[in-house]
């Protein structure tokens, strides 16, 4: 085991391209997941809007609609990575027994828990794509700083997909996966600042949606979609970026401790 | 002669997290598979049996010991040595997901084998364990029985030397446990070397060349079938129920006996002479001649007790 990801290497993206393959066959129910983006904004952005009409955003008001619009972006993307890497990468690791057989080739299990990263990472990719085009729909994040939006998803797919790892390779079954899932996922994207600001928040919830990286991830989000490609937009790419490789790491030592027996 | 296929000495292993204590799951085992050979490793649930076959296969770590299979060291070349083995486990990990012929597709990739010749091989190979009929049907849709045979075609696609099957048959009906022996045999005649674990004495006295018994983690004893057989079980069998009154009547009490609770087994060389006298001396005695077979070797060094 040398570098800080094991011995991962080239097979991981065929790791990849299996998951990628099953999501294509099973593309009836996949479908099903691309609804949930429009119920969402429908919620969230004509329902609770009617509530709320303006955000202020740095002294402007903002209408509501057009500021929650990214934030759902952001609950896509690290639903659809966290959920996949936990509940999806479960299911193939216990029940379908996936690991065990790819194992019994020349890929490792590094390759394995790599693979499952960057399909976590891919799913949150297809998840930004459709809710961004749902956006659209609706008029919003109509700028072409909105080409963004998939580089972003990219990086806190492969954040969320590596935590969604760790948890998988700790939990005792398949009911123990609500405890991450709701504890941990549901709080963060609840409190990370997508459907309301974080200013409304008394101090210390504002201190720990400063450390919440959806909450970064969807001011980035606000930004490009926004029209605005600052340094914000690149700082919080490389962010997320840097955060997953220690977490991916530490995914594939729980893993390893995990299944090698 | 051509170096052994398995060399296994000494070798060594407790499951880390096992009570303290504990016997080891494998304790100083030694094994030689013969290159070309199909070889069978019985014993009773948890003997050891799996724990080995998953540190050959590069699955587990050992504690010590020395392992060779085909001249490599699994905890040292883990990538070389699986591009060069076939495993079948013992339970099916098929993609459910995928159609028959995808899944042999799929699972090429790891082994690098470009996408043309993959599909040759998997043609090939379907028809080999008789699926060429169904390469389009969903694996979900698909028996026990030619699911096994679906994973032993996946386990074949780049053409292993050595070829690892963990209980291969359990559960299988007597039909599809034939077609699957004869594939065995076919595989054996090609040249491939064959590891298999069974539960099933008479699996092994069909299909392999030799046996180990394996109790405790520990091999008990090794050799042909039939060898054992005459070592340990001799010849033939005679089987009493009821009470031993007939056995009391024998002039010279034969050699190896078990006294069961509710039977005698006898066994002796020359079961036929024996079994005739007894009905002789004890006319109505509910007794009955059989040949010895492995699964007597099997009871009488393992033990009749439940294990688990």
């Amino acid at each position: 085991m040398s570098g800080i990801l094991g011995d991962a290497g080239p097979l991981s993206l065929q790791v990849w391209r299996r998951n990628l393959e099953v999501y294509l066959v099973t593309w009836r129910t996949a479908c099903v997941s691309v609804v949930e983006p429009i119920f969402n904004f429908l919620a969230f952005g004509l329902g609770v809007g009617t509530l709320t009409r303006e955000v202020a955003v740095d002294g402007a008001a903002v209408p509501y609609e057009a500021w929650v619009a990214p934030g759902i972006v952001a609950m896509s993307i690290m639903f659809q990575s966290f959920f996949d890497c936990l509940y999806g990468s479960y299911i193939r690791m216990y029940y379908q027994r996936t690991f065990d057989a790819i194992t019994a080739t020349p890929a490792s299990l590094d390759d394995v828990v790599v693979g499952e990263a960057l399909w976590g990472a891919t799913r949150a990719l297809i998840g930004s794509l459709t809710t961004l085009l749902v956006l659209l729909a609706f008029g919003h994040a109509r700028t072409p700083a909105a080409a963004a939006v998939p580089l972003l998803a990219v990086c806190g797919g492969l954040l969320f997909g590596s935590a969604g790892l760790c948890f998988t390779g700790i939990v005792r079954n398949i009911d123990s996966i609500n405890y991450p899932l709701h504890l941990v996922g549901v709080p963060m994207y609840l409190f990370g600042g997508l459907f309301f600001p974080v200013d409304a928040m008394p101090g210390w919830a504002r201190a720990i949606a400063a450390a919440n990286p959806v909450h970064h991830l969807a001011e980035a989000l606000r930004e490009c979609c926004g029209g605005g490609l600052g340094p914000r937009v690149w700082l919080t790419a490389l962010g997320l970026l840097a955060a997953s490789v220690p977490l991916l790491a530490l995914a594939l030592r729980l893993m390893r401790r995990r299944l090698v027996k | 002669m051509r170096a052994p296929a398995v060399s296994i000495r000494g070798l060594r292993k407790t499951y880390r997290g096992a009570p303290p204590g504990a016997p080891p799951a494998v304790d100083g085992l030694d094994l030689s598979v013969a290159a070309g050979s199909c070889f069978g490793l019985l014993g009773p649930n948890g003997a050891g049996k799996t724990t080995t076959i998953r540190i050959l296969c590069a699955a587990s770590p050992r504690d010590a010991g020395e392992v060779a299979v085909l001249g490599v060291d699994p905890a040292l070349e883990p990538r070389v040595l699986k591009g060069r083995i076939g495993v079948v486990p013992q339970l099916d990990n098929l993609d459910p997901d995928f159609s028959v012929l995808r899944n042999l597709l799929v699972y090429a990739r790891y082994f690098g084998i470009p996408a043309p010749r993959a599909r040759e091989r998997a043609a090939e190979l379907l028809r080999f364990v008789r699926l060429e009929d169904r390469s389009g049907d969903p694996v979900e849709e698909l028996s026990g029985g030619l699911r096994r045979r679906l994973v032993i075609a996946r386990a074949l696609l780049h053409d292993p030397e050595l070829l690892v099957l963990d209980e291969p048959t359990t559960g299988l009906d007597p039909q599809s446990r034939r077609v699957l022996w004869d594939r065995v045999r076919e595989l054996r005649r090609g040249g491939k070397t064959i590891l298999l674990t069974t539960h099933y004495m008479e699996e092994a006295e069909a299909l392999c060349d030799r046996v180990a018994i394996v109790d405790r983690g520990r091999v008990l004893v090794d050799g042909a079938p039939a060898d054992l057989v005459r070592t340990h079980a001799r010849r033939s069998v005679v089987e009493l129920r009821g009470e031993s009154a007939a056995l009391a009547s024998l002039a010279a009490p034969p050699d190896e006996v078990d006294r069961l609770e509710d039977r005698t087994v006898i066994y002796s060389d020359d079961g036929e002479t024996l079994y005739h006298k007894m009905i002789q001396s004890a006319p109505g005695a509910d007794a009955h001649l059989r040949r010895a077979t492995l699964e007597d070797v099997f009871l009488r060094l393992t033990g009749r007790g439940l294990r688990e």
